[in-house]
């Protein structure tokens, strides 16, 4: 496969001038298309001398003491507790039941609890005559 | 004499913070208060900044111990970049852009003037031209060209997919080219 201009200085920007750090589908075309292409062999010039610009950047090293500062201040700091949500899904961590696996069981455990749980009794009573009466004859008409 | 012990791993040094050990926190902070300092810096671009949001990281992982949990599947190394990176994505939106200073020149860039190109103007410069880029394209920037994270990591840290950090990044590093191409500043000689 080659690797034409537009592809190369993508590849340029996505993974720099050091075209051994490029991907290892990519470097065989990339060798090729420097070898053959006096373009190519420019472009990656021209990027390697951008990003010695860039690696020029300053960079102010931190506090001798900010490790200490930190460990120090943590001491004085109040700890919140783990969490109950924390807490429970420490307390299944051992278990190695899926999630969604998980909670279909406990949905159908639950299910069977509260239908064995639920009174056996007909929930719906007889219906009563005069009620019936009334509701037919509200305000004297036949409805 | 006894032999050097191994150093502990992170989650066993996480599980002692969700423990209270401070030995373990404190053996974290030294393990990663530099790396964490040198995201924030890239990020806020000075000292100061960038350490008081190292050290509010940091503090609190110790006070909120399950802030990080392993079983969601997170490097802690992602886990400490990502939350690095908010703070202080954050932190600039809150502060406003300094104005250019007035007495800053912008120098000719044609043949001949690059010599006269003082250094402190031009990383000046550089720091003024990434500060300018959109946050998203500077924080791919910086995780990947200065903090050195593939690709791939930086995409986790981001939780954006591959396409859209490369994305990111391309359009960074164009937009820089242009500018120091078409600005003031050659390449460093």
């Amino acid at each position: 496969m080659t690797m034409g201009i537009k592809q190369f200085k993508e590849c340029l920007l996505l993974y720099g001038a050091d075209l051994e750090r490029w991907p290892a589908e990519v470097i065989l075309a990339a060798e090729e298309a420097v070898a053959r292409s006096e373009t190519c062999r420019r472009l990656r010039d021209e990027y390697a001398a951008f990003e010695r610009t860039l690696k020029a950047r300053r960079f102010e090293a931190p506090s001798a003491d900010l490790k200490a500062r930190i460990i120090r201040a943590a001491l004085s700091r109040p700890r919140m507790p783990v969490s109950l949500l924390g807490f429970l899904a420490e307390c299944f961590a051992d278990f190695p039941v899926p999630k969604p696996a998980f909670a279909v069981a406990l949905m159908l455990v639950i299910g069977l609890m509260i239908g064995l749980l639920a009174p056996r009794s007909p929930s719906v009573a007889p219906p009563d005559p005069a009620r019936v009466q009334a509701f037919l004859y509200d305000d004297g008409e036949v409805l | 004499m006894t032999p050097d012990r191994p150093s502990p791993d992170d989650e066993s040094l996480l599980r002692g913070v969700r423990a209270g050990d401070h030995g373990a926190f404190a053996l974290l902070v030294e393990r990663y208060a530099d790396l964490a300092y040198r995201v924030a810096y890239r990020q806020l671009g000075n000292r100061e900044d960038a350490e008081d949001a190292v050290q509010a990281v940091l503090l609190k992982l110790w006070e909120r111990p399950d802030a990080w949990d392993e079983r969601r599947g997170t490097k802690f190394t992602t886990w400490l970049y990502r939350v690095i990176v908010n703070r202080c994505l954050d932190e600039r939106t809150r502060r406003k852009p300094a104005p250019l200073a007035d007495d800053f020149e912008i120098t000719d860039a044609r043949p001949g003037q690059d010599e006269q190109f003082d250094q402190q103007q031009r990383l000046t410069l550089i720091d003024r031209y990434i500060g300018e880029l959109p946050e998203r394209q500077r924080a791919a920037l910086n995780l990947c060209f200065y903090v050195g994270l593939s690709n791939r990591e930086a995409a986790d840290v981001m939780r954006v997919n591959l396409k859209a950090l490369q994305s990111l990044l391309m359009r960074a590093k164009a937009a820089l080219k242009h500018k120091l191409e078409t600005g003031t500043v050659r390449g460093v000689p």
